[in-house]
């Protein structure tokens, strides 16, 4: 015999029995669960309460040192539901942040895409942009206060300042990274420099933008609080400083846990930014893999 | 007259440690406008560096090239590269399109042209596909659409179904021809396949390697259209025959170049 023999399995699934998804395992569904963090980061801070009100109890710490954490909601409640700590530091902090992040990423992303085209001017100018990262930031602080006064503009400053390298770095190496066949590409159809620029480099460089974006606006929230907390007028750092000086330690917690969903909600905001503006990309795709 | 006119090329690369190589050398050729040339050889020979430099990606070391696109004046040429190069941002209509939207065609023709390129390559439901979505031959395939759609007068293909299987690599050189019987392109078209070059060509242009160089130039002379049952003929194994000898010795000397060097 000669012919090859096709051989099946003993019951051969049809077609649409294929098509349909096979039941998922038990930790493919946990891994596919997009609530999982909803389930999971209550109960975890659930038992980091228990244990903190535990710890409290027993070893009877001031409330001047730790206060429970009833009483730290108590303070958060009435701090989160007062207008004036939404006019004067939530606003001013958010402000300060935003156009921080603004003139960094005109700034960063600008310069980013100039040294990445051209390495005779990332030559020329890297020594410089390094040089305002190697100098410790905050020491410069007190300089722009000086300079800038105690309002928004010198804050403003210090969050851009923070921020504007994570971007330059990321968008330089994102351009340099376009590959060849793309230029080729674009070569043969005779695309003009701005064409080159704008169907091929920028978005190609988008993602490698968005992963600085996200770097950038932690660094532009840290910026514009250490700022307001070694010299501000307003804002949530100088509302931090206020609350220490007067012992509400209750209140300063609540601000913590308003400094720490501040800068959630702007990281989430950013990764929303991602599926919106690069849904082709791997790293907005379902995963494939474990 | 000729479309294209490559006189006297050599392309040296300068490679790692000041070690140079030469890759190209005095390759003359002139290309009649209208004509199906396909460059055969080894791999390693030179075929896509002489198709680069024909493409002007490449400039040459020695020697010029000129294109002449007629009365196209500067229209663009349709380039299809060993890797697909596909956009990765973009959809498969997008990727297709995007020679029609350089060349300033309004989005309803546009659209259009895309469905008929997406038809001739045989993919009419991928459109709203991402690149990373498909196979590696439909990849190639788009890319293929893509470099027809704004109706180049030149041609420059390479390899472009050497990602593909045998069957859909035949019915491709079927279309292929038909689009070529069609409005006559002159097309340049880089194959290892002897088979795809005596079923597509008007000239094969064989390089040899070490350095490349020109080795043999042969008309093919069967008549068009050619059809797969003609691959089957005495003529067409002749010739085939014929040229895989050629190969076969330009591989044995770059061996024994290699053994006494
Ligand atoms: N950019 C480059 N820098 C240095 N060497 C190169 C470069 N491009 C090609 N070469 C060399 O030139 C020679 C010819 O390469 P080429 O890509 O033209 O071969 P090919 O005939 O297209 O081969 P294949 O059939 O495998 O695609 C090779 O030896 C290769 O190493
Ligand atoms: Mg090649």
């Amino acid at each position: 015999m000669t012919a090859t023999k096709e051989r099946r399995p003993a019951s051969t699934p049809s077609t649409d029995e294929l098509l349909r998804p096979p039941p998922p395992t038990w930790s493919q569904r946990l891994r596919n669960n997009r609530w999982l963090s909803f389930y999971t980061s209550p109960l975890l801070i659930a038992l980091f309460l228990v244990a903190w009100k535990i710890y409290v109890e027993v070893t009877d710490l001031s409330r001047f040192v730790l206060p429970p954490p009833e009483a730290v909601f108590k303070a958060f409640a009435a701090q989160i539901t007062d207008p004036f700590v939404w006019q004067t530091h939530i606003w001013t902090t958010f402000y300060e942040v935003m156009m921080g992040l603004a003139l960094a990423i005109v700034l960063g992303v600008g310069l980013g895409l100039m040294i990445g085209k051209s390495p005779l001017f990332d030559r020329i100018v890297r020594p410089f942009i390094v040089g305002t990262q190697v100098v410790p930031k905050v020491a410069l602080v007190p300089l722009f206060i000086l300079w800038l006064g105690f309002g928004p503009s010198s804050k403003v400053v210090i969050a851009a300042l923070l921020a504007f390298f994570p971007l330059l770095i990321n968008t330089s190496f994102g351009v340099r990274s376009v590959p060849g066949s793309m230029h080729d590409l674009m070569t043969t159809l005779k695309a003009s420099r701005w064409e080159r620029f704008w169907r091929a480099d920028l978005p190609y460089t988008m993602p490698f933008i968005l992963a600085g974006m996200e770097l950038a606006v932690v660094q532009a929230t840290i910026g514009a609080i250490v700022g307001e907390y070694l010299g501000g007028d307003q804002g949530l750092g100088r509302y931090a400083v206020n609350l220490q000086n007067n012992l509400q330690v209750d209140k300063l917690f609540g601000a913590i846990l308003i400094m720490a969903l501040f800068g959630f909600t702007l990281y989430s905001i950013v990764t929303g930014a991602r599926r919106l503006l690069i849904p082709w990309h791997e790293s907005v795709q379902p995963r494939r893999r474990p | 007259m000729s479309a294209i006119k490559v006189e006297g090329v050599s392309k040296v690369f300068a490679g790692a440690g000041g070690q140079s190589m030469l890759a190209l050398s005095d390759v003359s050729l002139d290309i009649a406008d209208g004509e199906f040339v396909v460059l055969l050889g080894p791999s390693g020979c030179g075929k896509t560096t002489l198709l680069r430099i024909i493409g002007q990606l490449e400039s040459p070391t020695v020697g010029r090239v000129s294109l002449d696109h007629g009365n196209n004046g500067d229209r663009p040429l349709g380039f299809v590269f060993q890797e697909a190069t596909l956009m990765p941002w973009r959809s498969t209509a997008a990727n297709v399109a995007l020679p029609l939207e350089m060349a300033g065609v309004p989005r309803r023709e546009r659209t259009e042209r895309v469905r008929e390129m997406l038809e001739l390559v045989g993919l009419p439901e991928t459109e709203g596909k991402y690149p990373h979505q498909l196979s590696g031959g439909m990849r190639q395939r788009v890319s293929i659409a893509r470099a027809l759609a704004h109706d180049p007068q030149v041609l420059l293909m390479d390899e472009p179904f050497g990602a593909l299987d045998a069957q859909t690599r035949d019915m491709m050189n079927a279309e292929l021809q038909r689009i070529w019987l069609e409005n006559r392109k002159t097309v340049v078209f880089v194959t290892h396949s002897v088979s795809e070059a005596v079923f597509l060509a008007d000239r094969i242009v064989m390089l040899g390697t070490k350095p490349g160089h020109i080795h043999s130039i042969t008309e093919v002379t069967l008549p068009r259209p050619r059809t797969v049952d003609m691959t089957e003929s005495a003529e067409f194994r002749h010739l085939a025959a014929e040229l895989r000898r050629q190969i076969g010795a330009v591989q044995d000397t770059d061996n024994r170049s290699a053994v006494s060097a």
